[in-house]
């Protein structure tokens, strides 16, 4: 066996015998690892409550659906009762004396203009 | 996690656990990674006390990054060998800036008479070992036991050490080189005369 093969068999057989013999660590030192572990140890977050608002609250409350409902329920009642109240030729023509109309319904005066 | 779970977790997951305020997952990374650190330390620092100081730094900063821990963008142990290695260059300056020695003052495991004697060797082989380890440069020194005692790859070891792959294969065949020289002449007296 040439030198330089023996030199490393020598070699590898310390470094076995170096891992064999690692220094091991006191169990006081161990459980000053473990104290501060717990010191450090992050508080466990609690899960972020989600608090569900009821539709109706998000609404405004039993009053304002009320009220909403109500006037959804008697804009129905004009529809089928008084279909000729929606009627924008004859709604001009009976109140086309009114000059604050035209204001609140841009384009009703050239409707008007047509006839 | 239970302790059954725990020891059979990677390490990422009980770093996370951790984080989560598992204590036990802590307690399980302390017992995975306190002695694989303190075994590194005490090599390339040549004392207990000093390793102890170092591994406790290294393992209090593994606490602090927990909650930022991504898991898949390094290991933890390499991580916690990185932080322990620098900690180790830090304190070899030191000690340089000091016009300390190097110190060879790695206690031998406790063990009986009997198991005393019968270790002799081995244990005289390990001490012949750490002494040529001491006469090493420290970057050397650091290389050759990460490879050749703590077993890590030459890829983990160049991340250990921030240097590439080429670098750590030089600096531990320089290093065994060297050892072999500060060894030379001593193998009949460790008993591998016939090696």
């Amino acid at each position: 066996m040439d030198r330089e093969k023996s030199d490393d068999l020598a070699l590898d057989a310390l470094f076995g015998a170096a891992r064999d013999a690692t220094p091991d660590p006191s169990v006081g030192f161990l459980s000053r690892l473990e104290a501060d572990a717990d010191m450090l140890l992050p508080r466990q977050t609690q899960p972020i409550q989600v608090v569900r608002t009821p539709l109706m609250t998000r609404l405004g409350g039993l009053f304002v659906a009320t009220g909403l409902s109500g006037a959804a329920a008697l804009g129905v009642w004009i529809g089928f009762a008084m279909p000729d109240l929606l009627n924008l030729d004859t709604f001009v023509s009976t109140v086309d004396e009114s000059v604050g109309l035209y204001a609140f319904l841009p384009g009703a005066d050239v409707t008007a203009l047509g006839e | 996690m239970d302790q059954s779970s725990a020891s059979e977790a990677p390490d990422a997951a009980l770093l996370v656990a951790f984080a989560n305020g598992d204590r036990a997952a802590g307690h399980a990374l302390v017992a995975r990674l306190g002695p694989r650190l303190f075994g590194y330390a005490s090599r390339v620092l040549g004392d207990r006390s000093e390793a102890e100081d170092v591994v406790q730094e290294a393992m209090v900063k593994l606490w602090k990054i927990a909650p930022e821990w991504r898991q898949g963008e390094a290991q933890v142990a390499t991580w916690a060998y990185r932080v322990t290695a620098n900690l180790c260059t830090d304190r070899l300056r030191r000690r340089k800036t000091r016009g300390e020695a190097s110190l060879d003052a790695v206690a031998e495991p406790e063990a009986d008479l009997a198991s005393a004697v019968e270790r002799m060797t081995e244990t005289a082989r390990a001490k012949a070992l750490q002494a040529a380890l001491d006469t090493l440069p420290d970057r050397q020194r650091q290389a050759v036991v990460l490879r050749h005692i703590e077993g890590l790859s030459n890829p983990e070891i160049a991340e250990v050490m921030d240097i590439g792959v080429e670098a750590v294969e030089s600096l531990t065949a320089r290093g065994k080189r060297a050892l072999k020289e500060a060894l030379q002449g001593r193998k009949a007296e460790l008993g591998y005369e016939n090696g």
